[in-house]
């Protein structure tokens, strides 16, 4: 292989690390998924390492030479992904048992998914409703929670139509679902606003954020465990001062 | 226990909707939804048995977290499309509502009950799934060690 492909296969490699970290994979992960590339190749891996907002990767190449590289990961662009995520692992996989050429690497990963789906509408809809259910709300409870998930789910398309800060949106979208939940008590007397809150309020706890957060701090990768606790933190404040606002504001609305 | 039961088919139904929010795979669905019902069947069982509220989802996380890495070997796929469906009827989306709810209030002694049940809940989540992890990566290192024995010597009694 010319140098030029080495350096092809790096980077080649490190998109798919940073589409792995898009779709909510672990930074540990990432690093395995990549040193068991370049190990593959017969590459020597003097570093890989992976954070929330970046990932790098230093080989030795067959010449003696040292090649580092980097990419960016664009926090805005991540989101949970699993069946996106499952594709590249399954790629990874592909190419560490049979690697193939250089030219020859799939291209298709960089294809995003659709913006719109109906199953994720639909598993919004459950989601809600089926939360707000287990909360203790009755079956009119659940319907109103699930309603309003969906226009969640309206939301959730123009924030990434317009790539809007996440935790401005998680404020905005919790305080326009909440007025909405006001604004349905106010039309159904006996609804239990509460529980229907809390229905909707599940779509957007960062709990992915968290757990990993909390695992890579375990594991001592403190930078990106750091990262994505502040990222959950901020995400649960959002929640709070979204529907917090939207219950102050509704209560002189309704 | 009729209200148990509907709570563990509202978490088996929660745990769909978050599974496809989630766009986990059809052929994956099953197995995500029944993260969902155990995590939560386990958290009411110990619950009941006289367990707290963070013992409980300690116990129900490391299940899960158990429950999702024997699904990812078994079908060749990442641990974490079942344990992050399988954790959702644990996170504290109600313990949230209250904390928040009670700043609205102006009654501090629930805001600090609530904001300290949240953050117990988050924590024994992930320690839960810390404690699962570090077995599955005991018995990995334990059952590759074996292999390897039993690779290079086949007479040696140790890698039978």
């Amino acid at each position: 292989m010319t140098r030029a492909e080495w350096e092809a296969l790096v980077e080649y490699t490190l998109d798919l690390s940073r589409q792995m970290m898009e779709c909510g994979s672990e930074a540990w992960r990432a690093d395995n998924t990549m040193s068991r590339i370049f190990r593959a190749y017969g590459l020597e891996v003097l570093d890989v390492h992976t954070m929330a907002t970046q990932t790098v990767a230093t080989v030795k190449l067959p010449d003696g030479s040292h090649y580092t590289s980097t990419c960016m990961i664009q926090p805005e662009q991540t989101g949970t992904n699993l069946r996106r995520l499952e594709g590249i692992n399954a790629v990874a996989r592909q190419i560490c048992e049979s690697p193939p050429r250089v030219a020859d690497l799939p291209r298709a990963l960089s294809h995003p998914s659709p913006r719109w789906s109906w199953p994720v509408f639909f598993g919004y809809l459950l989601g809600a409703g089926a939360f707000a259910v287990f909360f203790g709300g009755g079956l009119r409870d659940g319907l109103i929670a699930a309603l309003i998930a969906g226009a969640i789910y309206g939301m959730e398309q123009l924030r990434s139509l317009h790539r809007q800060n996440r935790t401005i949106y998680t404020v905005v979208a919790c305080f326009i679902s909440g007025l909405l939940a006001k604004g349905m008590a106010a039309c159904f007397p006996g609804l239990r606003l509460d529980m229907v809150v809390i229905g909707d309020i599940m779509i957007f706890i960062p709990g992915l954020s968290m757990v990993n957060g909390v695992r890579e701090l375990f594991y001592a990768d403190i930078l990106t465990g750091v990262y994505r606790v502040i990222e959950a933190l901020l995400g649960a404040g959002a929640i709070a001062i979204g529907y917090a606002a939207s219950m102050v504001i509704g209560g002189g609305l309704f | 226990m009729t209200q148990s039961i509907l709570q563990v088919a509202c978490a088996g139904l929660g745990t769909l909707g978050f599974a496809l929010f989630f766009r986990v795979r059809a052929v994956h669905l099953p197995a995500a939804t029944l993260a969902g019902v155990l995590s939560w069947s386990a958290y009411l069982v110990i619950h009941a048995a006289g367990g707290s509220v963070f013992f409980s989802t300690l116990v129900a996380a490391l299940l899960v977290c158990l429950w999702a890495e024997t699904m990812a070997r078994r079908r060749k796929a990442p641990a974490t499309i079942f344990l992050v469906s399988g954790i959702v009827p644990l996170l504290p989306g109600s313990a949230l509502f209250y904390t928040m709810d009670s700043v609205v209030q102006g009654d501090m002694d629930t805001f600090l009950a609530k904001a300290a049940e949240t953050v117990f809940v988050a924590v024994a989540i992930a320690g839960g799934i810390l404690i699962a992890s570090e077995i599955i990566r005991v018995i990995t290192r334990a059952w590759a060690k074996h292999r390897k024995r039993q690779l290079t010597n086949p007479n040696d009694p140790r890698g039978q």
